[in-house]
């Protein structure tokens, strides 16, 4: 009885300890990696260069109309831009799966081969599209935000597309069949039968790109326009071009602050509907 | 069944949070025996085959192999042969490979594994398949490669968790004979077997552990439950026998159902004038035109190829509404019509008295008539 | 399906072949074209040469592409180890570390990678651990971006796989190390090597943490490519990004054939 009672015993303990220890090793390299660096950021934000505790970068960096442009630039572009992404998503999606035509699925395959390249590259082949010795001579569109704007739809239709076609694989087509047959025109049934089916996918597809175009560099850095500064050009330019650490932390921290309300949104929504078509992994 | 018992489960609770998955849950197995745990889904058959496996651990209660404690043993300890529902077999390995998984984590000399993995590849047809990969076979094969694997170990214990759930159904009832032919190659291996089919549990079990709402409710040969139902639920679960209204006449059996009076089987002594039920199988039900019989009227009537399946509603019978029966009948001509008078006639012979009511439902005073728990009676 | 017409496909297939080649194809066309053009004053390229694909595998750019293929090499497999780890880990860990775990793991995907570079500046200039000015500042902050993406793809793969394998090996008498190495890690092979496709891809293409943090004897591919098109030499810039493409491509060929290699049997759960 005696030995038999050890045996219960000890694995009932072990097992409620070591997972907590086996979690640990991931959580160390996170916490020292990314967590004490924020916190840094956040520290280094409310300490001038003396070493002394001041609220004074805040005010200045909020005061100051660069910041108040990028803020706008980075609001404007994102929004405009997910919308974009929402239409020619969804729009790519539909005709890929609904209307198919020869060749569809390489051209299904193309859109999403777009998510393994660097978004820059998209920025630097507009130079030669729309620069002003390009193919198109357009002049100065390629220093205005429309340019951004449509630099990051480009690159970011894919994270649209991808859910909503997967959303419509999982529409069976006897559904759209059964509602031709009752008479709807093809407008209806996509008002009544498609959208509704993939909306939520769309939507989470829609968040995640307003979050990542929120945070995106690489298009914005290449394209090279003066006058289009976001939020993250502005911690890249006062981070290590001027070097004013402090300054570059303030507004680092008002970026986090911007997605990570939006993230928490974001995984709120969407994680308790449980919808795997807006998973993070592209 | 103390000394002998392969598998002893003593008074096993599951919680999971708020919910009981299985409560005071006793059985014992034999070694050389086979017992089914039959039940609908959610009825904690799963569970309790879980706690003997160590996949789940039980909030009170003990479990014991061979007499010895392993409630708080890890299942790599156990020894026990498992195959699960939907086979499991590990996709990156071969047939073989699966097959010796247990003899490799036993350290068991390659040259003695190869040897044994061939010899359980014999044991289910399955010579030319070693060098396969799962996802190359038939589900049947599938299920004899799991068989094999749990077999390979040489357990004292089998444990099958719905077997043939994955296979369609002509499938199904070949492996059934498999597996009845294999249970007889094994005398040495008590088997617990979950399911909740009853056709599997009639053909392949020497005991039927009939389970509900997370409880056992009744235990006996699967004959015994089969001719002597002791509960409403297992008498309709077990054979899909009707359900009839009675009144005991006299204490060895005779009990009357409305004007006819039908010789019933009885598990013991009952009580004269108490009211209880009886449970009549549709095969033994015979309806005709007129004659005797009990009064009803033909409600539905459905062709089942090798015989029809007559609904008949008896008025009366002390139910408000009417009692329906189900009688199975074979294809002749002359049916009645759906909505004519008949006559039910119940068997002289076959039919029995349910003693105890199930829980949702009552049977006046039928309970009564034995307070004991029916189980042990075999 | 939706439209049974087939004369009234044709109007929407000609739109969206027209915002397909406006969208997709003519941005890689025109880099293609861009990196083998001459002059390009025109509609039309000038001419062709490989002129500037030559100069972007010598000297300084070869370097960088070769910086940029450790870079991804290291922090990939670095990333598929950590996340495999976190995701073994926290599938057994409980609800709350799970969530909370969870959620953190994800957190580089919400937040800008150019903060995720000044974050490491900030906390690796100063003691205790200086690390900034070497290359494993610029290493770091690539595992901290492909983390994300390496772990979510092997949780989801993990949930995707049912408990009773593990089970089932563990009632055949193997010890929870070997259920790792024997049924749990091979299952999971597949999706590392996803995993560590797309890391490559992601470490391979990174420009914001990176152009942050690097010190000048450890430069990627894609900041040589800014500095490029800064002084203006697009062709130059553009030719380096191609072979950037080609690199990453062929990185991931060789991924696809060892994992499939590794697991001739397709694992699928």
């Amino acid at each position: 009885m005696t030995t038999a009672a050890l045996a219960v015993e000890r694995p009932a303990r072990a097992t409620r300890v070591s997972p907590l220890l086996w979690a640990l090793p991931p959580l160390v390299v996170l916490a020292g990696f990314l967590i004490y660096p924020l916190v840094l950021v956040g520290v280094q934000s409310v300490t001038n260069e003396d070493g002394v505790r001041t609220l004074e970068t805040w005010r200045s960096v909020l005061a100051a109309g660069e910041f108040h442009r990028a803020i706008g630039n980075t609001v404007l572009i994102a929004g405009a831009a997910t919308a974009g992404c929402i239409m020619l998503g969804t729009f790519f999606a539909v005709v890929l799966a609904l209307v198919p035509f020869p060749g569809s699925g390489a051209a299904a395959r193309a859109v999403d081969t777009l998510l393994a390249f660097p978004s820059f590259l998209i920025a630097l082949s507009f130079t030669f599209l729309y620069g002003a010795a390009g193919v198109l001579q357009l002049g100065d569109f390629l220093y205005s935000r429309w340019c951004v704007i449509l630099a990051e739809i480009t690159f970011y239709t894919p994270f649209v597309m991808r859910p909503a076609l997967a959303a419509l694989t999982h529409l069976p087509a006897e559904r759209l069949a059964v509602a031709a047959s009752l008479g709807a025109r093809p407008g209806q049934v996509l008002r009544r039968v498609v959208l509704p089916e993939i909306a939520p996918a769309v939507a989470a597809g829609g968040a995640l790109t307003l979050l990542l175009t929120l945070n995106e560099f690489g298009i914005v850095l290449f394209i090279g326009a003066k006058d289009v500064i976001t939020l993250p050009m502005l911690v890249h330019s006062k981070g290590v071009v001027t070097f004013d650490y402090p300054s570059a932390c303030v507004v680092a921290v008002v970026e986090v602050a911007l997605s990570a309300l939006l993230y928490l949104l974001y995984r709120r929504i969407f994680r308790r509907k449980g919808a795997r078509g807006a998973d993070l992994v592209p | 069944m103390t000394e002998s018992s392969a598998v002893q489960f003593d008074r096993v609770s599951v919680r999971y949070g708020q919910v009981t998955a299985l409560r005071d849950f006793s059985l014992d197995v034999a070694t050389g025996e086979t017992v089914a745990l039959l039940g609908p889904s959610g009825s904690g058959k799963s569970t309790a085959l879980k706690a003997l496996a160590g996949f789940v651990r039980p909030t009170s209660g003990r479990v014991l192999l061979a007499g010895q404690d392993v409630t708080g043993v890890p299942p790599h300890k156990r020894g026990l042969g498992v195959v699960v529902q939907q086979y499991a077999l590990f996709p990156h390995l071969t047939v073989a490979d699966n097959i010796g998984f247990g003899l490799r984590a036993r350290r068991m000399r390659r040259a003695e594994s190869a040897r044994r993995v061939e010899e359980m590849l014999e044991l289910v047809g399955m010579e030319r398949y070693g060098r396969r990969y799962p996802r190359e076979l038939s589900g049947g094969q599938q299920q004899r490669v799991a068989i094999a694997r749990a077999l390979a170990i040489r357990p004292p214990v089998l444990l099958l968790d719905e077997p043939l759930s994955a296979l369609d159904a002509q499938l199904r009832a070949d492996m059934l004979d498999e597996l009845r032919q294999l249970r007889d190659e094994l005398p040495d291996i008590a088997i617990l077997y979950v399911t909740h089919d009853q056709t599997e549990a009639l053909t392949l079990a020497h005991r039927i552990a009939v389970m509900r709402d997370a409880e056992l409710l009744d235990l006996d040969t699967a004959q015994g439950l089969y001719r002597q139902p002791p509960s409403e639920f297992t008498a309709a679960f077990l054979g899909g026998a009707n359900l009839l209204p009675a009144t005991v006449r006299d204490a060895n059996g005779t009990v009357d159902v409305g004007a006819v009076t039908v010789n019933a089987m009885a598990p013991g002594p009952l009580v004269p004038g108490a009211h209880v039920r009886l449970a009549v199988r549709p095969h033994t039900i015979g309806v005709r035109r007129d004659g005797s019989g009990l009064a009803a009227v033909l409600t539905g009537l459905q062709w089942r190829g090798a015989n029809y399946r007559l609904t008949c509603l008896i008025a009366g019978l002390d139910e408000p509404g009417g009692v329906s029966v189900h009688a199975d009948v074979p294809s002749v001509d002359g049916l009645p019509r759906v909505g004519s008078p008949v006559r039910v006639r119940l068997p002289e012979h076959g039919a029995a008295v349910v003693a105890r009511a199930g829980a949702a439902s009552t049977a006046g005073d039928a309970g009564e008539s034995f307070p004991q728990n029916l189980a042990g009676v075999a | 399906m939706l439209i049974w017409s087939r004369s009234a496909r044709w109007p929407i297939w000609a739109l969206f072949a027209a915002v397909f080649l406006v969208i997709v194809a003519a941005p890689l066309a025109v880099l293609v074209a861009a990196a083998l053009a001459t002059e390009w004053n025109d509609v039309l390229p000038g001419g062709f040469t490989v002129a500037h694909l030559g100069s972007a595998l010598t000297g300084e750019n070869q370097g960088s592409l070769l910086v940029s293929l450790q870079t991804a090499a290291v922090a990939g497999l670095a990333a598929v180890a950590v996340g495999t780890w976190a995701a073994l880990a926290l599938a057994a860990a409980p609800r709350w570390l799970r969530k909370g775990a969870d959620g953190l793991l994800h957190l580089p995907v919400a937040i800008p990678s150019v903060v995720v570079g000044l974050g490491l500046l900030v906390a690796y200039s100063r003691p205790p651990l200086l690390l900034n000015g070497t290359r494993w500042i610029v290493l770091i902050a690539h595992l901290v971006l492909v983390l994300s993406f390496s772990y979510a793809t092997v949780s989801s793969a993990l949930a995707r796989i049912d408990d009773s394998y593990a089970q089932v090996a563990a009632s055949l008498g193997a010890r929870p190390a070997l259920v790792l190495w024997r049924v749990r890690l091979p299952m999971l092979l597949p999706a590392m090597s996803a995993a560590a496709a797309l890391a490559v891809a992601l470490s391979m293409g990174e420009v914001g943490a990176t152009i942050m943090v690097y010190p000048p004897d450890w430069r990627t591919l894609p900041v040589t490519v800014f500095t490029l098109t800064d002084r203006g030499r697009t062709f130059d810039a553009a030719a380096a990004t191609l072979i950037l493409l080609g690199a990453t491509l062929v990185a991931l060929l060789i991924l696809g054939r060892v994992s499939r290699g590794r697991t001739t049997t397709g694992v699928s759960p």
